[in-house]
């Protein structure tokens, strides 16, 4: 059970900085002693900390959902011929910054939460559908072969065998698109959406050092959070598929 | 029973299989030999349906399998390849209760049926039933392959160059096995091979394949009697013919009775003959005494034995 420590470690400070950070107002105070206001009032961190997750959630989600059922649907016998394309756009998509994206999605979704969700989506769905076609293509033949061979349906070949030995390098996929989607969820706060990003936006705009610190210090926490969490999940078990 | 009726199979523009026509009865020991790409292991795949016929007919007990479904005709038939495609991420047991798991056999038969195996296999369950495929040597993992590929007892039992991959020693322990479980069990096997040294050891009947066609079928005895052709001749190895007809022949089949004193060198009644000369010629002898395997004194081969010709 040790190897839930650390997201448990980080879960618990992150919990601590959202709901008693008026504790750490000496050392705000140390960071920036001109300041007439140190703690951030204009929502509580731990509703922020919920709309981030949230928008993260929505993005992240959409994102697994639609990267990984592409990446079955393209390596079937059936969508192979779709299977170039989608190594391309998985390759070059991620080419495309997110602040790019929101700027294009304002004109046409609007302001708040709603674009903020479709840019990490868009750059979210990159890492994942990679790693499932790289997890799903790197499935032994002879094991393909032999499951076939031996009566498996298709269904049951993907779901007994495919899914489980592909599952390391999808979750790495999936853990590389959510540490990517909470660090950049913080720009939804420059086209109207709430999330962590609005202390660090406030703060850059008055030139309030403390902040911008609860803000980073929040986002940081969030993302070693989940990223260990998926350490955790993907470390060794019972025993290392594959 | 297996029929091929002039099946062929089309890749492209290519012809792997070419109207090819043969029957293999119950029970029997088919190998199918001949160099790369002469589309035996195209043949092979065509009885479970991995590949499909261009043309022609299959019947397995007289049914067309195109008209079967695919994976209840799978079901029937066991399936064992070079690299075993066993599952990285189950366990030995596991691996072996798939096609059983598959047919819905009760939990209890399942276990039972892959002690069984484990047991014919000659790998205790204690040690191996929990193991992962990475944990076994290459021999110990075809094992397991062709105890997953009887798992169902199936009528059939396909086999693409299972033991191609495996040292020498390993190579011949697994055929020796493989002869020994089919004498108790009586499987109709198919075994595809480029080793036309494992094709003599294990067939009933060896098929040659050149360009999708038959070239030539027998028993391996008939075969290096009478080579049809060049290539048949060239596969069987030329000068060693005469050496590879000798392995065929055991020498309790060829020796004179008991008389006089034995000889000092001895050799096991199940021995071929092949392998006495070879004894002859590093100990500087023409004479061995066979013993059987309790040890008796049952006869003598000699040196001219060799040369005559068989009389049975």
């Amino acid at each position: 059970m040790r190897r839930w420590l650390p997201p448990l470690l980080w879960l618990a400070l992150l919990l601590g900085a959202s709901f008693a950070m008026e504790r750490l107002e000496p050392l705000l105070r140390w960071l920036d002693p001109d300041s007439r206001q140190l703690l951030y009032q204009r929502a509580s961190l731990a509703a922020l900390l919920g709309r981030h997750l949230l928008i993260v959630a929505c993005a992240g989600g959409l994102a697994v959902l639609l990267g990984v059922t592409a990446g079955i649907l393209v390596t079937r016998s059936w969508g192979r011929d779709f299977l170039p394309l989608a190594s391309q756009v998985a390759s070059i998509g991620q080419t495309f910054p997110p602040v790019a994206v929101l700027a294009l999605s304002v004109p046409l979704l609007g302001f708040g939460a709603l674009p903020t969700i479709v840019a990490l989506l868009l750059y979210g769905l990159l890492p994942v559908l990679r790693n499932s076609l790289a997890g799903l293509q790197g499935v032994p033949p002879a094991v393909l072969e032999a499951a076939r061979g031996m009566g498996m349906s298709p269904l049951r070949v993907l779901w007994q065998v495919e899914l489980p030995l592909a599952r390391p390098v999808i979750l790495a996929g999936v853990r590389t698109c959510l540490t990517l989607s909470i660090a950049t969820a913080a720009l939804g706060s420059t086209v109207g959406a709430s999330t962590l990003g609005d202390p660090l936006i406030a703060g850059l705009v008055n030139g309030n050092n403390a902040y911008l610190l609860q803000g980073a210090l929040l986002i940081g926490l969030l993302a070693l959070c989940v990223d260990s969490l998926f350490g955790a999940l993907s470390g060794p078990g019972p025993r290392p598929p594959g | 029973m297996i029929e091929l009726d002039r099946v062929s199979r089309r890749f492209g523009g290519v012809t792997a299989v070419d109207e090819l026509s043969l029957r293999i009865a119950s029970g029997e020991f088919c190998v199918l030999v001949g160099p790369s790409g002469c589309g035996k292991s195209t043949t092979l795949r065509m009885i479970n349906r991995l590949v499909a016929c261009s043309s022609g007919q299959i019947r397995i007990d007289g049914q067309d399998i195109a008209t079967l479904d695919e994976r209840l005709l799978r079901l029937r038939i066991g399936y064992a390849i070079q690299n075993t495609g066993l599952f990285p991420h189950w366990t030995v047991a596991r691996n072996i209760a798939l096609v059983p798991q598959l047919l819905g056999w009760p939990r209890a038969r399942i276990e039972a049926r892959v002690g069984e195996l484990l047991a014919l296999l000659e790998l205790p369950a204690a040690e191996f039933a929990d193991k992962y495929p990475d944990q076994l040597s290459g021999g110990q993992a075809q094992r397991v392959g062709v105890a997953r590929a009887l798992a169902g007892d199936p009528e059939i039992l396909l086999m693409d160059e299972p033991f191609g991959a495996l040292d020498p020693i390993t190579r011949d322990n697994l055929q020796n096995e493989l002869l020994r479980i089919q004498s108790q069990i009586r499987k109709t096997i198919v075994f595809v091979t480029h080793d036309i040294d494992e094709a003599l050891k294990l067939a009933e009947r060896i098929v040659v394949m050149e360009h999708g066609r038959i070239v030539q079928h027998g028993s391996p005895q008939q075969l290096l009697d009478r080579p049809a052709n060049a290539l048949v001749e060239q596969l069987l190895g030329q000068s060693e013919r005469g050496l590879k007809r000798a392995g065929l022949r055991r020498v309790e089949t060829l020796m004179r009775p008991p008389s006089g004193e034995p000889p000092a060198q001895t050799i096991a009644a199940t021995a071929s003959l092949r392998q006495a000369l070879s004894h002859m010629l590093s100990q500087h002898c023409e004479r061995l005494a066979v013993r059987d395997t309790a040890g008796r004194w049952v006869g003598v081969v000699h040196l001219l034995d060799a040369v005559r010709e068989e009389t049975d």
